[in-house]
């Protein structure tokens, strides 16, 4: 009986409780322990999915590349200002137009105390060929191993980003040994290069990660990295105020505001290599007509959708990549919202009086929220949008085989590069499984876009680039949304932290204060 | 008895092989391409085709079929398409922290739900009685994840005393177990009240209060035997329904149980985790199940005779 | 009624009320008798008569809510049951007076072997351990022509007289001065009906037990009665030794009921019932509550309820008895 008393009082607490908006306090920090020099030895990561392999070609996923980018490193890294440094690789030369030479460092150390060589690399590069991964390494024929830390990489085709690839997290080196004796269980037990060794997983929980000491780059300050695995947006948002994890990714825009205004968290917000859209199948009437597909864009009311969706989260797109990624062109002024100019386009295509269509979308809540505003806008111009919510697998399934009218989706550009941000999209070889579900092919873009992938000279790339982009906003097969901004909420004691674009934020050198 | 018992586990063939085939066609039969999400939204054409043929996705229906089985046979359920872990590995991993929650959660409940039903049930009408059937009905009703952040608001924010979720020591079982208990002590209650209330009509307890046996002794030894049976029905299904996972809680709390690792594998169309998982789900509770009836027969005699 | 030794148990003015949610339920209304040691007491009534009630009274079992002793002493020993505290009455149940029910097959508790429920009766009421009194038990159990090594047997496996002769052993057990048995063979078939009642004969004897036998068949009641008295809507009409009521009955109801049994020595069509119907206890007729469906009515019954005359020193009958000139 006392039992059930205590039990009720708890809950109409609980229930008062809730009346109230907004929690400030946080509490006590969770059991880290103390470390030298007065920072914490374990920072805490919050993140929304737990990785699903840490064999860094079985997986890309946000879960996994997390931890992966500290398991492992890639041969270059790419700056904030687009160029390129050394990693595990210290000099390269493009010998000719298909082959390009790599030096790597020596005495570069793996968790296993073996030395990363050459055959490592070509090790590596065969096996990501035939991989999940295998689109980011496509553009590469064979691997010649020169000596034991120079290797040729032979290309299919000049390809122009091939250092923004092999910046990319996917593209680190594994190490053959490792990989080979682990067989099917390596995805438990990867071995990388990296700054930190895997030291234990709890399925579905959390992945703990120790500094290795022998890193080439010199040890981590923080000695151990613990990454726990917190699906709902408000209970990791929760874990972050009350002190049990020290970094949260992807917050919630509506719990944005209660970490900004806790002096105890500093919320952290940077634009993304991401762009959202409204896309069109223009294999169906009627957004085989172009004015169709112009009006839409018009129509449309991206400010709307940034406050009230992404609550300010978000900048207004104009061209279809993100200005984060390069050759971005600024110049271009998209489709600013114009209700009568929408009208009158309908009219010229011969719809003064609206059709009926489907948005589909699959059962994220943002995505459906957008949905329900671009069902508003399109009906002040005579459209009747119906939508439809897809559970994921099928929503890829099926656009891909054509079956949509409308359609809500996302692309990054993970690798910053134009190509990566347009090749797939909208080049007219595409398919719709790899990207292209707009069914789209104009054969002036195609062939720029070829040209901008061989090009090595960076002007001529962005002449290609920028009017590639002017050519694909006039033909619209697609309405840009917005680029959201990546959000990560962290400790005010937590020093270093900086949002990678391509969403694998690197820990090394983060430390936490006591 | 025992004969009973390997009759009734010899029964679980048929329940396994309908629930896999079942699984297995629905799996196939949905939408959704799992080479597509392993590759994710980059993959090339060329690079989903191999890795269908890889994954024999597209042998016929009955190919598929009978490759499964025979491998479920020899206990091997393949590796995750996911994680590429051997199923069951994955699957014992994570069972753990289900088993041990939906347990503690169960002992919680029973605790709460069958000490209130009887006082209720013996003080019918009574203020207590009211109250009590009210915060069960609250308790029934009340979503779970919702009662689980209002106990994370109070006890991990404002009051920093608990964890907010995870899985660790026993301090991080209490809100999750409180959550899972509460509401299961609800249906309890209400059940062991209802159940009680019969069995205190009956013409025995008359009897034995004109023997002239302590009021006590009349509810707990003689009323509460016989009231048992259905309560014992009710927990058992309830443990066994817990085993198969506490999906919202397990969200919530960012519990590690095989609940949310069922709702995701079929989410990312991973047809063996999927078909592990049920299969593994069917047999827990075909076992809870058998439990449940032999449990009976040592409560109601009457019960035990007709399995000999 | 005089006893030869001392009056075990009597009732004075014995009034119990059910309050419903449609009136209150007058159960019985008046009630008064006693009981010397060592007689045998047959309550006679229609089902709805308050037989059971009054049966529950005396051990103060009616459930309350929503029954209530609403007046009246009940003597047992000289001493008013009425005022005991309960604890005090909880001792008498099961030792001093013991009850058995009409239906054996419900009133045993499933899950408890017999042996365990006769055993409960005496490790409660008598100083003795656990093993003790199931040795009792069987004992008991031998008693009433069970064998006792079934006292490990659960009720489901007796058949239906012999779980009752188990609540027999089960109410004997303590050895209580009063029995009251409230229809214990009308369950049962005729054959062992006969056998039931011969065996609580038996014991009666053997232990000297005063019984009160609730009973609505007349035929019973000539076996193993020594006094009867008639019940009619919570009042008792008529009351008195066995030779006087069989013999020489007076109450107009008590008349109807004797007529109205099938004799084996008249031929007959049909048979002869008493018109009219048993009135609705929230709602009884003024005057004396029989008089709707008496045929021997005057003015006066229907509004004065007649009170008890004492006929003789045996016999008492709660009429004005129109007809007969000795009324007063």
């Amino acid at each position: 009986m006392k039992t059930t008393r205590f039990i009720s009082i708890a809950l109409a607490l609980a229930l008062s409780a809730s009346l109230f908006t907004g929690c400030s306090n946080s509490s006590s920090s969770s059991g880290s322990s103390t470390g030298s020099q007065g920072i914490k030895e374990e920072i805490v990561i919050a993140q929304n999915s737990d990785a699903k392999s840490l064999d860094l070609q079985a997986s890309n996923d946000g879960g996994s590349l997390n931890v992966n980018a500290q398991i492992y490193d890639t041969l270059v890294v790419k700056n904030a200002d687009g160029t390129f440094s050394p990693h595990l690789a210290k000099s390269w030369e493009q010998v000719s137009d298909l082959v390009w030479q790599f030096k790597l460092e020596e005495g570069v150390k793996f968790h296993n105390g073996e030395e990363l060589k050459a055959s490592d690399v070509k090790f590596t590069f065969e096996r990501g060929l035939t991989s999940t991964i295998s689109y980011m390494l496509d553009f590469i024929d064979s691997v010649d191993v020169v000596d034991e830390y120079t290797f040729n990489l032979n290309l299919k085709f000049p390809y122009a980003p091939i250092l923004s690839n092999l910046s990319y997290t996917s593209t680190g080196i594994l190490n053959e040994k490792a990989v080979t004796e682990a067989g099917e269980d390596y995805g438990q037990n990867p071995i990388g290069t990296g700054a930190y060794m895997f030291s234990n997983w709890k399925a579905g929980d959390s992945i703990e990660l120790v500094a290795f000491e022998d890193y080439f780059k010199g040890a981590a300050p923080t000695k151990k990295l613990k990454y726990r695995s917190i699906p709902e947006n408000t209970s990791r948002s929760i874990a972050l105020e009350t002190g049990e994890v020290d970094i949260a990714y992807d917050i919630d825009p509506v719990d944005k505001e209660t970490i900004r205004s806790n002096d105890q968290l500093v919320l952290i917000e940077a634009p993304s290599l991401q762009v959202d859209y409204v896309g069109f199948n223009m294999q169906k009437e009627p957004f085989t007509d172009v004015r169709v597909r112009q009006a839409i864009n018009y129509a449309i009311d991206r400010e709307g959708i940034i406050s009230a969706v992404l609550l300010g989260g978000g900048e207004v797109a104009t061209t279809p990549i993100s200005p984060k990624v390069t050759m971005s062109n600024p110049d271009i002024v998209g489709y600013p919202r114009d209700v009568e100019k929408a009208k009158e386009l309908l009219k010229e295509a011969g719809y003064e009086n609206g059709f009926q269509t489907t948005i589909w979308t699959n059962d994220n809540s943002v995505r459906t929220r957008i949905a329900q505003i671009v069902q508003a806008n399109l009906k002040e111009i005579g459209i009747d949008v119906a939508i439809e919510t897809l559970e994921w697998s099928s929503y890829l399934d099926r656009t891909s085989n054509g079956e949509h009218d409308m359609f809500i989706l996302g692309w990054t550009a993970t690798t910053g590069d134009p190509d990566g941000a347009m090749y797939v999209l909208f080049h007219g070889s595409s398919s719709a499984t790899a990207g292209n579900k707009f069914f789209y092919s104009n054969d002036e873009v195609s062939e720029l876009l070829d040209l901008g992938r061989a090009e090595t000279d960076d002007a001529k790339r962005q002449e290609y680039y920028y009017k590639a982009q002017e050519l694909v906003v006039e033909d619209a097969p697609l309405a840009a949304l917005y680029y959201a901004n990546d959000c990560a909420g962290i400790s005010a004691k937590v020093d270093g932290f900086v949002l990678s674009p391509s969403k694998s934020h690197k820990l090394y050198g983060v430390t936490c204060a006591i | 008895m025992y004969k009973y018992i390997i009759k009734r586990l010899a029964l679980l063939l048929p329940v396994l092989i309908g629930v896999s085939f079942i699984v297995f066609t629905i799996m196939y039969f949905t939408p959704g391409d799992p080479a597509q999400i392993i590759l994710g939204e980059n993959a090339t054409e060329e690079a989903l085709a191999n890795l269908r043929e890889e994954m024999g996705l597209n042998d016929s229906f009955f190919v598929q079929y009978s490759r499964f089985i025979i491998n479920a046979v020899q206990g091997d359920f393949g590796r995750s398409y996911q994680s590429n872990r051997v199923v069951f590995d994955e699957i014992f991993s994570r069972f753990p922290a289900t088993l041990q929650l939906a347990g503690i959660g169960v002992l919680l409940s029973v605790l709460i739900g069958i000490p209130v039903g009887v006082i209720s049930a013996t003080k019918q009408y009574s203020f207590f009685d009211n109250t009590t059937m009210v915060f069960a009905l609250i308790g029934v009703s009340m979503p779970n994840f919702w009662q689980g952040l209002m106990l994370i608001m109070l006890f991990s924010v404002w009051l920093g005393i608990l964890p907010s979720g995870g899985y660790g020591d026993w301090t991080y079982f209490i809100l999750p177990a409180i959550t899972l208990g509460t509401s299961s002590a609800g249906s309890i209650a209400r059940m062991t009240r209802s159940s009680m209330l019969e069995v205190i009509r009956q013409d025995y307890i008359r009897t034995a209060r004109a023997k002239g046996v302590l009021e006590k002794n009349v509810v707990y030894k003689h009323a509460l035997k016989n009231a048992l049976i259905p309560i014992i029905t009710v927990v058992g299904l309830q443990f066994g329904y817990l085993l198969g996972g506490a999906v919202l809680t397990e969200t919530v709390f960012s519990w590690p149980g095989i609940g949310r690792l069922l709702v995701d594998s079929i989410k990312q169309k991973d047809t063996p985790m999927v078909q592990g998982l049920v299969v593994f789900i069917a047999v827990t509770f075909s076992i809870v199940n058998l439990c449940i009836d032999i449990l009976y027969s040592y409560v109601d005699p009457r019960i035990k005779s007709q399995y000999k | 009624m005089e006893c030869k030794h001392d009056n075990l148990l009597q009732i004075e003015d014995l009034s119990i009320q059910y309050k419903t949610g449609e009136g209150i339920v007058r159960a019985v209304n008046g009630v008064s008798f006693s009981l010397c040691k060592g007689q045998t007491m047959g309550l006679v009534g229609e089902t709805g008569a308050g037989k059971t009630t009054t049966a529950l009274g005396i051990l103060r079992l009616i459930p309350d809510p929503p029954g209530k002793i609403v007046g009246g002493k009940i003597y047992f020993n000289g001493e008013n049951l009425l005022q005991k505290p309960d604890g005090m009455m909880r001792l008498i149940r099961g030792s001093q007076i013991s009850m058995i029910f009409q239906d054996p097959m419900t009133s045993l508790n499933p899950v408890m072997t017999v042996g365990e429920q006769i055993a409960e009766v005496i490790e409660i009421h008598e100083a003795l351990g656990k093993k003790e009194s199931l040795e009792k038990a069987k004992k008991m159990l031998e008693m009433v022509g069970i064998p006792g090594s079934r006292h490990s047997d659960y009720p489901h496996q007796f058949s239906g007289g012999m779980k009752q002769r188990v609540v027999i052993a089960m109410a004997l057990a303590c050895d209580p001065q009063l029995l009251i048995a409230d229809e214990p063979t009308t369950a049962l078939d005729v054959t062992i009906q006969a056998q039931v009642l011969d065996m609580m004969n038996q014991l009666k004897k053997e232990l000297n037990t005063s019984m009160i036998l609730i009973t609505h068949d007349l035929g019973v009641v000539a076996e193993v009665c020594d006094t009867v008295a008639i019940m009619y809507a919570g009042e008792i009409v008529e009351y008195g030794s066995i030779q006087e009521i069989f013999e020489n009955p007076k109450h107009p109801y008590t008349i109807g009921l004797f007529q109205s049994l099938p004799s084996l020595d008249v031929d007959t069509d049909r048979l002869k019932p008493i018109s009219g119907m048993m009135p609705d206890p929230t709602n009884l007729p003024t005057g004396c509550a029989f008089h709707p469906r008496c045929s021997q009515r005057c003015e006066k019954c229907t509004s004065m309820a007649p009170p008890m005359v004492n006929l003789s020193e045996d016999h008492q009958v709660r009429c004005f008895l129109c007809e007969d000139v000795s009324e007063q």
